[in-house]
């Protein structure tokens, strides 16, 4: 298709082979792509269809991650604009922002690795072999299934253990105990044991 | 450019770089299996604190055996990997619980008893991994045409049980005898304990895999038992002996450095019989290395990063263990 555009938002249907409640930028898909606004941009209709991707995936974990980007961009922004007025360290609303969009970087990694991921779909490597075909014979679909839940139950443990342990240092905040030891004699002497001194707590 | 070999050349690389790996993350993994029996919360911290500052420079032999067995050998990773893709999970997942120990033990004081244990029990499940993964590598897997074609728990054999638990001794002889040498006083005694019971164990799990393996194949019997390669390979037996008997001396007397040395020394000898044994086969009993390599053009284009990676590697390896030479205290490590 020549001169595409950038769809930004639209509900994918694969079946029909046609997008509803389209918000498309007219060009601008191809321009981005081909730095021309009459480039030509290869559709999924181009394609056979057993050779596609399921679309609603990646449609969808492809946009999620661009917004949480521009997100992010948007909050410098606005850091600049409050820096400039001289606002910036008292603005608790700004503040608590950058605290809530903290965590989306996460997201937009894990959207990003999806889209990818799903997107590659159904080949492992492009036109010479497909996903079906690189599967190790002897993984059963139950050895599968008993690695996963394996995989499950030991970040069940690690993962909130671990956001744990990070609330707590965020809520303690700097303080006592120093970012770098003192080295002596070319040895970093700093404890693993280190008495973890914060307010009331051993 | 075509007629030129790099097998040998990747062959020396994934060699040196799995026994690096053993003999490295072998002796914290041992120290991590010791640190379970451990009687107190001091000797803990000290035995963490000898470990602390290059445990995970030591995995990344780890990293480099997996992608450079994948890359310079990929049709040994496609049979070797499925044939033996529980024991690698598992280790994988006890070496998770190990790794994190290092700093949840004492970042996170009310569970630093659940992370105590899932140091020990990571480390010595990991290490029982490794050694079930040995075993089945050397007794060889079910493949047909260039697959792995054999059932996911084939690794469990009587056999593989047996070099599993040889190596938690082997591990643990090298944790203690690293022990021996970073520590003083009682945690250093309760390594020259360990150390002789740990070197004992190992004498009859290296005897008895001697003894089975050449039981097992035909082949290996003839290459160590015909005539003259009998008398080759007897300085392996029997220096393998010696070293045995001065780990034995060092351990029960003044030694700072001579465990561990000679428990690396019996290491080696261990590995070069292993070699001799498999020579020149990658998956035992089917491909040679040479067969399973990948192509000239793609070892060449990996050696050229690998060549400039592997001083790196040395240097930043050799510099942390310069770093934290010496004996390690219980009121001061790394962290």
């Amino acid at each position: 298709m020549k001169g595409a555009p950038l769809t930004l938002f639209a509900l994918p249907d694969q079946k029909a082979e046609t997008n509803h409640l389209a918000l498309d930028v007219p060009l601008l898909g191809s321009l981005i792509l081909t730095h021309s606004p009459d480039g030509e941009i290869r559709g999924l209709k181009d394609f056979a269809p057993q050779d596609r991707p399921p679309v609603a995936i990646p449609f969808f974990a492809f946009r999620i991650m661009v917004g949480i980007g521009l997100l992010m961009f948007a909050l410098i922004a606005v850091s600049w604009w409050l820096r400039a007025r001289h606002r910036l360290f008292d603005s608790v609303w700004f503040q608590r922002a950058a605290m809530a969009i903290a965590p989306l970087g996460f997201v937009a990694v894990l959207a990003g690795w999806t889209t990818t991921e799903v997107g590659r779909q159904p080949w492992t490597v492009y036109g010479l072999m497909r996903t079906t075909e690189s599967v190790t014979p002897a993984l059963t679909g139950a050895s599968a299934l008993v690695s996963l839940l394996a995989y499950m139950a030991v970040y069940l443990i690690i993962f909130p253990a671990g956001v744990m342990i990070m609330a707590r240092l965020a809520r303690n905040g700097p303080t006592g105990e120093t970012a770098m030891a003192p080295v002596e004699a070319g040895r970093a002497s700093a404890p693993v044991e280190i008495e973890l001194r914060h307010g009331g707590e051993s | 450019m075509d007629t030129l070999d790099f097998v040998p050349v990747w062959t020396l690389i994934m060699g040196a770089g799995i026994f690096f790996y053993v003999v490295l993350d072998g002796f914290d993994l041992g120290v991590g299996m010791l640190f379970g029996l451990a009687p107190d919360t001091p000797s803990r911290n000290i035995m963490m604190n000898a470990i602390a500052p290059i445990w995970d420079g030591n995995e990344t032999w780890l990293v480099l055996g997996g992608v450079g067995l994948l890359a310079a050998f990929p049709l040994a990773f496609a049979i070797i990997i499925p044939a033996l893709y529980f024991p690698i999970l598992v280790m994988l997942l006890a070496l998770v619980f190990r790794g994190v120990a290092f700093e949840f033990r004492f970042r996170d004081r009310e569970h630093k008893s659940f992370w105590d244990h899932g140091f020990a029990y990571g480390s010595a499940v990991a290490t029982f991994a490794q050694g079930l993964a040995l075993g089945a590598f050397i007794q060889g897997f079910k493949v047909e045409g260039r697959a792995f074609a054999g059932g996911v728990f084939d690794f469990l054999t009587p056999f593989s049980l047996l070099t599993g638990i040889a190596l938690l001794f082997g591990y643990g002889l090298l944790g203690a005898g690293w022990l021996v040498l970073k520590t003083e006083g009682e945690v250093q005694a309760r390594a020259r304990r360990q150390g002789r019971l740990c070197l004992t164990g190992v004498l009859v799990g290296v005897a008895a895999v001697s003894i089975w393996t050449p039981l097992m194949n035909a082949e290996i019997a003839q290459r160590w038992f015909s005539w003259p390669n009998l008398l080759i390979l007897s300085p392996v037996p029997i220096l393998a002996a010696l070293v045995a008997f001065g780990v034995w001396r060092a351990l029960s007397g003044s030694a700072q450095s001579g465990a561990f040395i000679g428990a690396i020394a019996l290491f080696t000898l261990s590995y070069t019989g292993i070699a001799i044994s498999l020579w020149p086969m990658i998956v035992p009993y089917h491909y040679t290395l040479w067969q399973a390599a990948s192509s000239p053009s793609t070892q060449a284009f990996l050696l050229i990063g690998t060549l400039f990676l592997l001083p790196v590697i040395f240097t930043y390896t050799g510099w942390s263990y310069w770093v934290f030479r010496g004996k390690v205290r219980g009121d001061q490590g790394y962290h």
